[in-house]
């Protein structure tokens, strides 16, 4: 009996549809002057005014400018928008005479009054972006002196502001945004899906879920990109991203495990870059739970888990034990400090020197979406067993594990951090001042008065000499009080086709290639 | 036994009756999903102001932005908030997006429509034909590979086949794409409805259409299979039934021919239960198509909505609920009218 | 099915009355499902015997030895921590039951329970328990049990919970509409006359004659429950590392397909059989129960 007879008019036209013109499909290489990004991570929104996602940046910080730049790949702050400043030798009023004749996108001029406009949306919405500032600058604090220079005025000398000027937070979004305010969001619903700068480029189309395109300013005040188009496409899966870079489909991309970036190197046509970067994997030891506010165990801690283990079982060999908070590369760090290693001996008598013998329970928390932590926990797991630390990996989505992070409801937890500016204040003043217990930075609510002296003073020192020999007092205590586990500062890899050039690496903009300085090779 | 008969004629007031009824019911069900919902997106350890806050924010950002998002407020006065605000056709604003969720859902469901829409269209062309080949030659070769096919699709772990069928068809053998609705170079046809396969034939686009029925051939192949077996198995169990009935035995001692029986008379009266599986098979879809989004990088509702559930973004989450259980509940109350219309035995009770 | 087609199908099963000879000649025609109860016998004793099945420690982890190919250290290879993946497999079905298990138990229990009184009670409380029955079907279920899971915290111990909550109310139905049909049957007709009280006509007379149509669905919900469950942990919102459960597994082994093929095989193999296990012996005992199909059977 035919029971497939509908067969005979459906199949005949698929298989014309899908053999008909071939252009080649697969071995199909890109146009010259577009760049077809594949990236494992979606963007959630375009307004650099909320967003403090990486993946965000990528795709929004070419279509703004700022006061000021960062050179090359140095942390070094160059002119931008502003063509140059003053500081008030308070280091409280920080002065900006801006360049003339430079036009947002929309037609909208940008002057001191339009650079004021959009610090005042960003601190008025007070969303994540504006957390870089907090307690710093407020609203008031900024005054249009001309329509060419504006002036900041601080609440507290803070070192690194210049260098808080280069982020993407820090973008100078036009006034022309509140043409689209609806309910008084300040153009909030709009921005989220448009771009709104002066920069290099702007966005022409985003289909969520499936591509991005950034497309070259044509009334640019700098220097033109090379590139027509930048298409940043979707792609979750990393396997099927190696495989369109290995086929040339896609030019560059990321992320990709180490184990599919060691595989893909050396393949014809492809190069994957390689640099140190500040990203920095650790461990917070609550110092509220009572076995952890004992510097022995947190010490045991510290001895029994296995850094070079790790480094190779879940980076494959790509990162670099730390040696204390401070990371290799960041000026401040110092090489002589107290490196913990493997030693369970060691471990087992400091814990029974604190009076746990027989051990205890800890729990880990991590987001199991990270992957790289899932593995991590488990090692960690493994580790603590043999001193006799039971360890229980609790899994909890991003923002129930960031609750629980801020109300020092954990016992042990693993992270990331990256600098927002290029200063060794990030990963001292954040992470062991007391009074940022929890989100803010200190995150094993660690209290220590004398730490607390010393990671103000740095902030305050102005003499670079005093202010590196702080840095290296604040790093003993640190390690010796073993106030986090160190784990591994990590090296940042992209793979990219041969014909991308130009790519420049600069470690304060990780995930955000210089899509305004790359071009392609025929 | 189920066969048409021309309707008594009381029946237009129970029709009345019964329509009111379940519409009636329809809304209850849909106001304690709605509590349910809010209730299971609120009560939650999480805090997506922390989220929104950014990993260095002090704790008076962390206040306003939680006052921004009315989560200071108590739990009865935020329910009643969002009622107000769904009554004037207002999901609220996505966290992770910072766009109305509504928006956002508009813009997602043409993907998914797209998807399960045609992957109906497969179950229902290759599962009735299986049935009724199945019943044919019940108990014998052609019935045990059905069965196979049927059982093999529900047994299946929908990620661990698309895993392998992409790791065969585009990374061994190159001859389908990887994931995605078009090739990489392939600019989207203009939008229209959405829907690529539509959009790209108006647009006279021959290169994106040709591009999306590639996309679609196998997240459709693994969505179809995996939602055949209901049908497959419905329709041989009414043929099962039909075929064993007087009229059929009539039809044969007259010396119609069989495909002429099976087709003319025995599919047809069995095709009304199916009916119902192929209704029902729409959520069994629907639900296939969390993990086939996921897997194939599919930009649809499911897609959108483990993202969401990822983030705790809870005014996408309920609104990706609420949308659902209307398209779930709207099927069934559609079928269970159609059975009704159909099948004069049927009481609403 | 919908609620009409569920209450047919639901009446028509309490009299199972086979004579065993029948069942045997009729198991003998169906090769197929012999073959599904053959391999939950096999899963079930894997389960049960893994720390005697299982070669090395499935939690124990070896850097040195990772993704290591088939081997006869490693008859299905090691994973990206160096772990012996037949172990965890291995290991993995007694996780995979005892959710399987657990979800279909407890669902079947409260859908019981609940379909019992609404079935037996009638008026306001049936009423009642029918609208939240309903509520909960009305729920895409993988969506409500993400929700869930997302909410309270990914674990194995949430997954389970929220998928009792989207399957009781399917017993519920059933075992309403057994307790409908036969609360007008002679013999509790008899019973109630005899002056039987309401807890003795539900949990003798009642219960007991309208179980085994449950005790069938909840057998072949075993296996629905596990590949539900593999699912919600490959999607992140199941059980968490380092359990070896076979969805987890596979999500763990998703980006090494390409190199080294054996990693998120296997325990997706796993699954698959294991789910075809259940399916195959409860679409046959399905049948067995089915009388339309019964009478051709006996016929």
């Amino acid at each position: 009996m035919r029971v497939f007879g509908w067969m005979r008019a459906v199949v005949p036209v698929v298989v014309v549809l899908l053999a008909a013109p071939l252009p080649a499909g697969s071995a199909q290489a890109t146009p010259q002057d577009v760049l077809i990004f594949g990236s494992t991570s979606d963007v959630e929104t375009m307004d650099p005014q909320v967003t403090v996602d990486n993946i965000a940046w990528r795709a929004i910080y070419y279509c703004y400018d700022r006061l000021v730049q960062l050179k090359g790949s140095t942390t070094e702050v160059a002119p931008q928008l502003a063509e140059s400043w003053t500081i008030s030798p308070d280091g409280k009023t920080f002065t900006f005479r801006l360049r003339r004749g430079v036009k947002f996108t929309d037609g909208t001029p940008l002057d001191a009054k339009a650079v004021q406009f959009s610090f005042t949306r960003l601190l008025k919405m007070g969303k994540g972006a504006a957390g870089l500032w907090d307690g710093i600058l407020d609203a008031s604090g900024i005054t249009v002196v001309n329509p060419t220079t504006i002036r900041f005025t601080l609440k507290t000398p803070f070192a690194p502001f210049l260098g808080s000027l280069a982020t993407d937070e820090a973008s100078i979004v036009s006034p022309g945004v509140m043409k689209h305010e609806t309910g008084g969001d300040l153009g909030q619903a709009w921005l989220a899906g448009n771009s709104a700068g002066s920069g290099p480029f702007r966005l022409k189309e985003w289909r969520r879920g499936e591509r991005l395109v950034l497309e070259r300013n044509p009334t640019y005040w700098g220097r033109k990109p090379a590139l027509r188009q930048v298409i940043i496409r979707n792609i979750p899966d990393p396997a099927v991203l190696r495989d369109l870079l290995e086929r040339g489909e896609v030019d560059m991309g990321e992320t990709l495990t180490d184990d599919q970036l060691d595989a893909l190197k050396g393949k014809p046509g492809i190069t994957v870059f390689e640099a140190p970067s500040f990203l920095v994997t650790y461990l917070y030891l609550n110092n509220k739970n009572p076995y952890l506010s004992k510097v022995k165990v947190r010490q045991a801690i510290s001895y029994a888990i296995d850094y070079a283990g790790i480094i190779r079982g879940v980076k494959k060999g790509r990162a670099v034990q730390m040696r204390g908070p401070i990371p290799q590369g960041m000026a401040g760090h110092d090489k002589t400090v107290f490196q913990y290693t493997r030693n369970v001996a060691r471990a087992r008598q400091l814990l029974a020197e604190a009076g746990y013998p027989q051990g205890f329970e800890l729990s880990l928390l991590i987001d199991p979406g990270i992957r790289e932590w899932a593995d991590i926990a488990t090692i960690v797991q493994a580790n603590l067993a043999e001193v006799g630390i039971k360890v229980k990996i609790e899994g909890f989505a991003r923002p129930t594990m960031r609750a629980k992070l801020d109300k020092a409801d954990f016992d042990m937890a693993t992270g990331f951090w990256t600098p927002d500016y290029p200063d060794a204040d990030m990963f001292t003043w954040f992470w062991f001042y007391s009074k940022n217990g929890g989100l803010a930075g200190n995150r094993s609510f660690y209290v220590n008065p004398q730490m607390d002296r010393l990671v103000v003073a740095q902030r305050q020192e102005t003499d670079p000499a005093k202010r590196l020999a702080l840095f290296r007092q604040i790093q003993k205590i640190a390690v010796e009080d073993a106030v986090y586990v160190y784990l591994h500062q990590a090296i940042y890899r992209i793979p990219m086709r041969e014909r991308v050039q130009g790519y420049v690496y600069n470690p304060m903009l990780l995930f955000m290639p210089n899509f305004n300085g790359i071009s392609k090779r025929p | 036994m189920r066969r048409c008969r021309s309707s008594p004629p009381a029946r237009t007031t129970s029709m009345a009756h019964f329509l009111a009824r379940r519409l009636l019911l329809q809304f209850v069900v849909f106001a304690g999903v709605l509590v349910l919902t809010f209730l299971i997106s609120h009560v939650v350890p999480g805090d997506p102001a922390l989220l929104r806050a950014g990993p260095k924010a002090s704790a008076e950002t962390i206040a306003k932005i939680r006052h921004d998002m009315g989560l200071d407020r108590p739990l009865p006065t935020q329910l009643a908030v969002y009622v107000r605000e769904l009554l004037r056709g207002d999901l609220g604003t996505s966290i992770r997006t910072q766009r109305p969720v509504i928006t956002d859902i508009a813009e997602h469901f043409p993907a998914t429509f797209e998807l399960t829409t045609i992957s109906l269209l497969v179950v229902v062309a290759v599962g009735i034909p299986l049935g009724v080949l199945s019943a044919v030659r019940k108990d014998r070769l052609p019935d045990h590979l059905s069965r196979v096919v049927a059982i093999s699709g529900v047994s299946l772990p929908v990620f661990w086949l698309g895993l392998l069928l992409i790791y065969i068809f585009f990374v061994r053998l190159g001859w389908l794409p990887g994931t995605g609705r078009l090739d990489m170079g392939v600019d989207p046809p203009p939008p229209l409805t959405g829907l690529y396969l539509v959009d790209s034939i108006a647009a006279r686009d021959w290169e994106a259409l040709r591009s999306s029925v590639r996309h679609l051939l196998l997240p459709v192949f693994l969505l179809s299979y995996v939602s055949l077996a209901p049908v497959v198995r419905m329709v041989r169990s009414s043929m099962l039934e039909v075929l064993g009935q007087d009229y059929i035995r009539t039809a044969r001692a007259k010396g119609l021919a069989e495909r002429l029986v099976v087709y003319r008379h025995a599919l047809r009266n069995a095709l009304i239960p199916t009916l119902t599986v192929i209704g029902l098979s729409y959520g069994t879809l629907l639900q296939g198509a969390v993990v086939t989004e996921t897997i194939f990088a599919w930009p649809g509702m499911a897609y959108y909505a483990v993202g969401s559930m990822t983030y705790l973004d809870y005014p996408a989450v309920m609104g990706i609920t609420l949308v659902s259980a209307l398209i779930y509940t709207t099927v069934n109350l559609i079928v269970d009218l159609l059975y009704g219309g159909v099948d004069p035995r049927i009481r609403y009770d | 099915m919908t609620e009409a087609a569920r209450a047919r199908s639901a009446r028509s099963a309490p009299g199972l009355r086979l004579r065993g000879r029948l069942v045997g000649r009729w198991l003998l025609r169906r090769p197929l499902t012999l073959v599904g109860a053959g391999i939950v016998l096999l899963v079930s004793t894997t389960g049960l015997a893994a720390p005697l099945l299982a070669p090395r420690d499935p939690l124990a982890i070896n850097i040195a030895d990772r993704l290591q190919p088939l081997s006869l250290a490693h008859p299905l290879g090691t994973d990206h921590l160096g772990r012996d993946l037949l172990s965890r497999i291995i290991y993995g079905a007694r996780v995979s039951l005892g959710v399987g298990v657990t979800i279909a138990t407890l669902g079947a229990f409260i859908g019981t329970v609940l379909g019992l009184l609404a079935g037996y009670l009638g008026g306001k409380v049936d009423e009642v328990i029918m609208r939240v029955c309903d509520m909960f079907l009305a729920f895409p279920a993988l969506i409500l049990a993400m929700a869930l899971a997302a909410s309270l915290g990914p674990s194995l111990g949430n997954t389970m919970l929220a998928l009792v909550i989207i399957w009781w109310p399917w017993y519920a139905r059933i075992m309403r509409g057994q307790v409908l049909a036969l609360r007008e049957s002679e013999y509790v007709m008899a019973a109630r006359a005899l002056g039987a009280g309401t807890g003795r006509l539900m949990f003798r007379h009642l219960l007991p004659n309208a179980i085994p149509p449950i005790i069938v669905q909840a057998t072949l919900d075993i296996g629905n429950a596990i590949l539900i469950a593999s699912s919600l942990s490959f999607l992140g919102f199941g059980a968490q590392p380092p359990v070896p459960e076979w969805g987890a597994i596979t999500s763990e082994g998703r980006t090494f397909l390409r190199d080294y093929w054996w990693y998120p095989t296997f325990p997706g193999l796993a699954i698959m059989v294991t789910v075809m296990g259940f399916n195959l012996m409860g679409d046959g005992l399905r049948d067995l129960l089915d009388p339309r199909l019964r009478r051709q059977v006996g016929g």
